[in-house]
């Protein structure tokens, strides 16, 4: 009992994801501060700055609908740290786990879009209904890639549960025998799905947190600050702490899904179980970071695209690239299976 | 047909023709005739009208229009277009369909002036505040500086505006006066139907801070330093337009020395290029591309470095001054100098590969803002912006000025149009100015910097146009032979280039409207006045920020909701 | 848009930048060198000053202010608020009596601050040479 209780609050849970989520904040201001040849923030920034903004005054423009603008950065927060919760960090199985999981992230992070909205359209300003239209307009339309990139894992690994898409992933591309012989003779060509479905889900990821080039919905030279120029006080730390646990979870999904979580992968180690658990968990950190370096890398070496090349980018390019990735995994099982 | 100027001067019927201290032909035409006279130049020509230049002469309002040509060669340097009207209800013809660029020159005369044009449309205040008194022109000689501030204290102007309401169907989008696009205060209203573009308006003024008025109570020394403050970015084109008028009207142009002219160069061709490097990493800033903004800032510092070393400053150099410039140029420096000044080409070169690759951005700025030559030629678009529309005109090689003539360079210019263009003109003419730079230190000639000058200029008048990083900049001075100019009129390149500007936004969206604000490298004084657009009603209120503060205030004590839309 | 050349152009800088020092000066910890000649806030020597209202008749600004009580005794009043750093007073001056120094750090919460405020006795003597 106690120790269900210490995972859900502290570890992974939610003290855990929190200081995940501003740590994986630093770290992306970090790496673009170096990439640009700055220093960049002091390791506890995000904290001083979430303090502040706790501290500050709430303003509500006149007109505008206080309490859809106060709630809906709380619903942010609290669907972005339900996600979190399904995010395996030391074993494939993360604090939840049930059959047919991934789904319902998918439906969690589409979530994210309708508050963007519904905040938008409250502030009664120009600049946020025009942030709301573009963040649901980039929200659709970067649903499917991802949803697909996902389901073809599903397919790859026969699951549509993180935990099990998580342990089985080495297994289904790299089935080997006891004696540590590969036995499918197609599985390297598993890696030219995986290759494009990868990219894809980071491409989307990086939409679904309005990042460049997908940084249309929050276009400071623009529309300010986007849907949530009007956002002020608690309100607005409420939203900036749902974006970083956001890009926790993005970059924690595509860790699990893609790149196994917190399997070691080829090596096989044996040892005894708290130790398989450390292990795990650094094996976790270290693809988590690499996926937050592929993030904050595209990023920082891109301009902002308009919200109509955006989506002509994600229809026409990403969509048709994930259905692509499928359609080879579904040769590949046919063939292989 | 290339026509010249004798051929001009023939063409045109004249009540008297006279000259300028530099030489520049004054064709005096009668106030009737002059839309007439006008018609007829442009078809002969003369395209360009750099601005309208008026002043009270007596009891007269003389009223010049510099015009030239940007594509006759032969007329390229201007010939002035004179007419007098009388003080009490001056009022004459306005040109505004031959040249659309002057309704902003004629709303800035009728602002200051109180010269009526007649068949234009009901005209608002552009420059001046809304409750600004109606029989009062700052630029007549009724007051001068320090009485007509008194005066505008006691009737609190600025305080107190009238505020227009207007009925509003459209959603209208406010950009400015305070907005993240550009940090200088100019208001553009975007009446907008999803993320399209239907309609514009401009308003301007936010801090007229009333120069040229200043520059009439000061001592030709001392304008020196207020002129330079006019803009901070190309504060030495201004002073360097300042002293060759000035220099002209005193006629001693050709004495002052070839080192001093090459210096001039030298400081003018720096600040071009800090200039192009700080426009080109704001606007890809403005893309959304904030590694190139931070990289080419950084890169920045070492022409910044390189000016502070010289002059003493990073920005307002100071460096000009009546019969030469202020500081010299040692062996020492000279080395150092052309040491970072290949350091430089070297990190432009690098930016341009970037910048002219990055597909992110190029999809941002191509194809968007389309300027075309004919427009630009009829809206008198100037500098880098006419460049951009395939125009081939670059005063400095086409009315050359300092020691220009001396100095090996190219002019580029694209046929794009677009955004991009003027990025691209930039960047060439970046790197061309780090080559001209490297050219004037290697060549220098030896000599005085500086000969000694009157405190007193003589009486004549004169004007200079310069080609600013912006684009051309034209002064004129009249001096009656006192210890101040008695009018001096300055057009910095940014209101020439707005006419074309606003011609820009058509068939656009929304997120483009930074990138095309930019690429005119829009240059505006300090805010004034806020607008709030209703986004239920869209109905428009102007506060004052005094208003907005004490408002804010009072809703904060009684613990209120901050109430900005009332209506 | 199809051809993958052009996409995230910058890396190879970008890459370097990774792994080289920020340059980034930490002020107030740090600060840039000025260089030799650099206009910053003009100095009174009053032992040199001659009181001969020069610099006052040159400043652009008037932020040079000199009370005179008689022919030998004077105020000498100089306002950094006004003061736009032109170097005009130092070039007028014939006795080296006024110098733009390399401090900069004038920033202050009280304007009171700006203004230094010198009492300049003339000893009679010109300028040796």
């Amino acid at each position: 009992m106690i120790i269900e209780i210490v995972k859900i609050f502290v570890f992974p849970g939610i003290a855990f994801i929190l200081f995940m989520a501003f740590f994986s904040s630093w770290m992306v201001r970090k790496i673009v501060a170096r990439m640009e040849n700055r220093v960049g923030p002091p390791f506890l920034q995000p904290y001083y700055d979430m303090g502040k903004l706790l501290a500050k005054q709430r303003v509500y423009p006149h007109e505008s609908i206080a309490s859809i603008m106060h709630l809906m950065p709380m619903i942010q927060l609290g669907v972005a740290i339900l996600i979190a919760l399904f995010m395996p960090v030391y074993s494939p199985k993360g604090i939840l786990s049930f059959d047919g999981d991934v789904y319902f992230i998918l439906f969690l992070i589409s979530i994210h879009g309708a508050t963007a909205y519904f905040v938008g359209w409250a502030s009664r300003n120009p600049y946020t209904i025009s942030g709301a239209g573009r963040a649901v307009m980039t929200e659709i339309s970067l649903e499917i890639p991802l949803a697909v990139s996902i389901a073809s894992m599903g397919i790859m690994t026969k699951s549509i549960r993180i935990s099990e898409m998580t342990e089985k992933l080495g297994i289904s591309m790299f089935p080997r025998t006891e004696t540590g012989e590969i036995v499918n003779k197609l599985t390297w060509l598993y890696l030219i799905p995986w290759t494009i479905l990868i990219i894809v889900a980071i491409y989307s990821a990086i939409g679904a947190l309005e990042l460049s080039p997908f940084s249309a919905p929050h276009a400071e030279t623009e529309i300010v600050h986007g849907w949530s120029t009007e956002l002020t006080g608690a309100d607005l730390a409420m939203t900036e702490m749902a974006d970083m646990v956001n890009l926790f979870n993005l970059s924690a999904l595509i860790t699990a899904i893609f790149l196994g979580g917190p399997r070691t992968g080829l090596i096989i180690l044996n040892l005894i179980e708290p130790w398989t658990y450390v292990i795990g968990f650094l094996f976790f950190l270290m693809k988590f970071l690499l996926v937050m370096f592929i993030l904050s890398y595209i990023y920082v070496l891109s301009g902002r695209l308009r919200i109509d090349q955006i989506i002509s980018a994600l229809w026409s390019y990403f969509l048709p690239l994930s259905l692509i990735g499928m359609l080879l995994v579904l040769i590949l099982e046919t063939i292989g299976g | 047909m290339k026509i010249s100027m004798e051929e001009i001067k023939k063409e045109v019927k004249t009540m008297e023709s006279r000259e300028l201290s530099d030489q520049t032909p004054v064709l005096r035409v009668e106030p009737n005739r002059l839309l007439e006279e006008m018609r007829k130049l442009y078809d002969l020509g003369l395209t360009h009208l750099s601005t309208i230049i008026a002043l009270q002469v007596d009891n007269k309002i003389q009223i010049d229009y510099p015009l030239s040509s940007p594509l006759n060669k032969k007329l390229a340097p201007a010939i002035f277009v004179e007419t007098i009207v009388s003080m009490d209800k001056p009022k004459i013809s306005t040109i505004e369909d031959i040249y659309p660029s002057a309704v902003t020159y004629e709303r800035e005369v009728t602002d200051l002036l109180g010269v009526e044009f007649i068949g234009a449309d009901h005209r608002d205040k552009l420059l001046l505040p809304d409750d600004f008194p109606d029989n009062l022109y700052p630029l007549r000689k009724d007051y001068t500086g320090k009485e007509l501030q008194q005066k505008l204290d006691e009737l609190g102007v600025g305080y107190n505006p009238t505020i227009p309401l207007k009925e509003e169907e459209d959603y209208v989008m406010a950009v400015g006066p305070q907005h993240p696009t550009h940090k200088e205060p100019i208001r553009f209203k975007f009446t907008v139907e999803g993320e399209d573009i239907k309609n514009v308006e401009l308003r301007l003024g936010f801090n007229h801070r009333g120069i040229e008025k200043a520059l009439e109570q000061g001592t030709w020394i001392k304008n020196l330093y207020l002129i330079e403050r006019i803009c901070g970015i190309c504060s030495s084109a201004h002073q360097l337009a300042y002293v060759l008028t000035a220099e002209k009207v005193d006629k001693i142009l050709d004495q002052v020395p070839d080192r001093a002219q090459w210096l001039r160069v030298l400081v003018s061709e720096l600040e071009r290029i800090h200039s192009h490097i700080l426009w080109y990493g704001v606007l890809a800033h403005d893309g959304g591309y904030d590694y190139m903004f931070h990289i080419t800032w950084r890169d920045r510092e070492d022409v910044m470095d390189l000016l502070e070393m010289w002059t003493g400053n990073r920005v307002n150099y100071a460096m000009m001054t009546i019969g030469g410039v202020r500081r010299d140029i040692d062996e020492n420096l000279r080395k150092k100098m052309i040491i970072k000044l290949k350091k430089l080409r070297k990190n432009i070169s690098k930016h341009k590969e970037v910048m002219e690759k990055e597909k992110t951005f190029l999809a941002r700025i191509k194809n968007v803002g389309y300027l075309s030559k004919e427009d630009a030629i009829r809206f008198g678009a100037v500098g880098p912006t006419a460049r951009a529309s395939n125009i081939n005109f670059d005063l400095r090689k086409d009315v050359p000025y300092a020691a220009y003539k001396e100095i090996p360079f190219k002019v580029y210019y694209r046929s794009e149009g677009d955004v991009y263009a003027t990025m691209a003109v930039r960047l060439d003419e970046a790197l061309e100015s780090v080559e001209m730079c490297l050219y004037v230190l290697e060549n220098l000639p030896t000599g005085d910097i500086a000969i000694k000058v009157k405190t007193r200029l003589q009486e004549g008048e004169a004007h200079t146009r310069v080609e600013a990083p912006r684009g051309e900049d034209i002064h004129y001075i009249l001096s009656d032979g006192k210890n101040a100019p008695y009018r001096h009129k300055v057009r910095a390149p940014t209101l020439a280039n707005i006419t074309s500007l606003m011609y820009r936004f058509k068939n656009m969206q929304v997120a483009d409207i930074p990138m095309i604000i930019r690429s005119i490298d829009p240059c505006i004084g300090c805010m004034e006045r806020v607008t709030f657009v209703d986004a239920k009603t869209g109905k428009t209120k102007e506060i004052s920020g005094q208003e907005l503060i004490s408002k804010a205030n009072r809703r904060y004590r009684l613990n209120e909701k901050i109430k900005i839309f009332e209506v | 848009m199809t051809s993958l050349i052009g996409y995230l152009s910058a890396s190879k800088q970008a890459l370097k930048n990774l792994f080289s020092k920020p340059v980034t000066v930490m002020f107030p910890a740090e600060h840039v060198s000025l260089p030799k000649g650099y206009r910053g806030t003009p100095v009174l020597i009053p032992e040199k000053c001659t009181l001969c209202m020069k610099c006052e008749r040159v400043c652009p600004t008037g932020a040079i202010l000199i009370e005179k009580l008689d022919k030998k005794n004077g105020y000498f009043t100089i306002d950094i608020g006004k003061c736009c750093y032109c170097q005009e007073c130092e070039k007028a001056c014939n006795f080296d009596a006024i110098h733009l120094i390399d401090k900069w750090l004038t920033a202050s919460d009280n304007k009171e601050d700006f203004v230094t405020k010198h009492f300049v006795q003339r000893n009679g003597k010109k300028k040796e040479e």
